[in-house]
């Protein structure tokens, strides 16, 4: 394994109880992993997911008492993130009643996987740790270099020497094969990635 | 269909109509392709959070934004009623605008709702705007906005005080025992702070000009409009002064209140500085390796570090060491003679340079970071440093930036009080006083394309890399991402 084994490190995804627990606090801590992987669902970049969910929470601060009563949280929330989503889509792109939806169509779909959504991002991680194992040095080394160094396809394009379109099918490829892994529910239960 | 569903995972919102409508259309209909889309959306966000530090401590984020978002509404709402003051007044913004190439947008474009503004032009003109007025508000307010202190600030209740008093929450270490808590720094509230001792701050910290001393004229002029159109050919720029020759303040819109606070007139940028040209900042310790990129940041108080581009060996630097960035046509003029300090000792002539760029990365005063191992990575070397830069651009050239950026951090308040002439806050990139509008793709563009004498930023480092890929992009000349 190369040393980018060692960058296969989860992160801590939920802050701990801070001393000055309130009310929003809680709800920022139990519930900003699912609402920007709902964020990221419905087709906002990355790079963007985590300004969109602030503008979610920072509004959800300003009207925490408009949730009714009878309303979980969290799918209040969700409502807040899908206009927030739908916003940024028509504030970036020319597109942005497709781009709504299909995020909406991405939404639906989601919903039918609650099972799934629910699950706790932590053990999620562990997981994805563990199949991330089970990746040859070319691939986690991609993945590491655009996941977590940032850099863009075009650079990783030359430094490999492919085509643009090449590495993004390399990348696509390899959330496929992630994704299946995830899915067993048994880390390295389908044995090498392909 | 798999080009329909690369194409949306590759370019998102830049899909051109017929491509998002047909892929809308397999989506409603094609639960296969839908599964699959949605596979690699969770997993992408999967990836991204497992290896991106910085979006590690996302509630830190929010709440940190929610302590700063008090004091943007109102810094915003104070540079309306003064901007509204004004403009009815003759001679006012109005007539300073009008007279400016371009600059006849109207002044309800300031409560222009940003989302309608959908077009790079309309950003472009919209941030021009709002920046010139931010500007131009900031030199009229009063002594108190222009002279060093916190006096602005102090007017403030505590809780208005945003992200400058409070807590700076440091990212977990990147170790693999996630550490007991999330570690913060206090950060004194400004109002408590005691002017800095000059002395005693590194160079690069020091005040332009001395505490006290002369106030910042206002700006003369608001952007020139026409250039912030993407794609928009540079405008005509003066030629830079030949070596030796007399430099007219006077003749850059600007650069007289530059020259009087700091008795180095500044000179138009002419072309943007050639790619690759060094950004480097001052109080260097002779040449380094791109390679060093930030290593220095961390060691020495006061030394400065690299970003990580391509210096040449025989940059002219100045007395506290600092390189002019390469790909100068033209020798600085004497006054601003590299080998030569400024006039009030600080490394004022660094940022005033004839248009070529530095982005300075200044050490904190004081390290605050929890023990433990540090980045990897030199860029996330950032982040162990604090959510908070102070970045200011001490001058914004036609065609060039100079920007400086300061770490804010805990003692890091005196930075901030050295260097009070405007404040523009980007708020994790939500913030109303508009800079988030010249964010293009996934990078925040600096187009400014009048003479400020000073802006600063508060960048979250929460985006840090971008923010500073942008910044470095800018300061090197190639503007936006393609």
């Amino acid at each position: 394994m190369s040393g980018v084994g060692a960058a296969i490190i989860p992160h801590q995804m939920t802050a701990p109880p801070a001393p000055d627990d309130t009310a929003f606090d809680r709800i920022l801590r139990e519930t900003h992993g699912l609402i920007r992987a709902h964020i990221a669902g419905m087709g906002v970049p990355i790079c963007d997911v985590d300004d969109v969910a602030q503008e979610v929470y920072l509004d959800f601060a300003t009207q925490m008492d408009r949730v009714p009563a009878d309303v979980e949280v969290l799918r209040w929330l969700r409502g807040m993130a899908r206009n927030c989503c739908h916003e940024y889509f028509r504030r970036r792109s020319r597109q942005s009643r497709h781009l709504g939806a299909i995020a909406d169509h991405l939404v639906a779909q989601r919903a039918a996987d609650s099972v799934e959504e629910e699950e706790d991002h932590q053990q999620r991680l562990d997981r994805l740790q563990a199949c991330l194992e089970r990746l040859g040095d070319h691939q986690r080394d991609l993945l590491v270099a655009y996941y977590r160094d940032g850099t863009p396809v075009p650079a990783l394009a030359q430094a490999r020497g492919k085509s643009v379109g090449a590495v993004h099918m390399m990348l696509s490829r390899l959330r496929d094969s992630l994704r299946r892994c995830l899915a067993l529910r048994l880390p390295g239960g389908n044995g090498a990635l392909s | 269909v798999n080009d329909l569903l690369h194409a949306y995972l590759q370019r998102r919102c830049d899909l051109d109509a017929a491509e998002a409508a047909a892929l809308s259309e397999l989506l409603a209909r094609d639960g296969e392709a839908l599964a699959w889309l949605r596979g690699q959306l969770a997993t992408d966000e999967l990836l991204s959070r497992f290896f991106g530090e910085e979006r590690a401590d996302f509630p830190n984020r929010v709440r940190f934004a929610l302590r700063r978002q008090a004091r943007s509404d109102r810094f915003v709402a104070q540079v309306r009623g003064v901007v509204q003051g004004r403009t009815s007044a003759p001679g006012g913004l109005g007539a300073a605008a009008a007279g400016s190439a371009g600059a006849t947008a109207p002044r309800s474009a300031m409560a222009l709702p940003w989302p309608g503004l959908r077009s790079g032009l309309g950003r472009g003109l919209a941030a021009a705007l709002l920046l010139g007025a931010v500007l131009t508000a900031v030199a009229l307010a009063g002594p108190h906005t222009r002279r060093p202190g916190p006096v602005d600030l102090a007017q403030a209740p505590a809780a208005d005080q945003g992200g400058l008093a409070g807590t700076l929450a440091l990212p977990p270490p990147r170790t693999g025992a996630a550490p007991p808590s999330v570690p913060t720094v206090p950060v004194a509230p400004l109002r408590a702070t005691a002017p800095p001792d000059l002395a005693a701050l590194p160079a690069p910290m020091r005040p332009a000009r001395p505490l006290g001393g002369p106030s910042v004229a206002p700006v003369s002029a608001v952007a020139d409009l026409a250039a912030l159109a993407p794609g928009a050919p540079r405008p005509a720029l003066a030629p830079a002064p030949a070596p030796g020759a007399a430099v007219d303040p006077s003749a850059h819109p600007g650069a007289q209140s530059r020259s009087a606070a700091d008795g180095a007139p500044l000179v138009d940028a002419g072309a943007r500085p050639a790619a690759g040209a060094a950004i480097r900042v001052g109080g260097g310790d002779g040449p380094r390796t791109p390679d060093a990129t930030l290593a220095a940041a961390g060691r020495s108080t006061g030394s400065v570090a690299d970003l990580g581009l391509p210096r040449p060996a025989d940059a002219p630097r100045t007395a506290s060491g600092a390189a002019i960035a390469a790909g100068s046509p033209t020798p600085p003029p004497p006054s601003q003679d590299p080998s030569r300090p400024s006039a009030d000792g600080t490394d004022a002539d660094l940022l005033s340079n004839d248009g070529h760029a530095t982005l300075a990365m200044v050490p904190p005063l004081a390290d605050h970071r929890p023990a433990g191992p540090r980045h990897r990575d030199g860029d996330s070397r950032l982040d162990g440093e604090g959510h908070v830069v102070h970045g200011q651009i001490r001058s914004l050239i036609r065609g060039g930036a100079l920007v400086r950026l300061t770490l804010m951090h805990g003692d890091g308040a005196k930075v901030y009080e050295a260097f009070p002439d405007t404040v523009v806050r980007i708020a994790g990139l939500a913030s109303p006083a508009g800079l988030t509008l010249l964010r293009t793709g996934d990078h925040v563009d600096l187009h400014c394309a009048s003479t400020i004498p000073s802006l600063i930023l508060y960048i979250d480092l929460h985006r840090s890399r971008r923010v500073l890929d942008s910044l470095r992009r800018f300061a090197e000349g190639r503007g936006a991402d393609p």
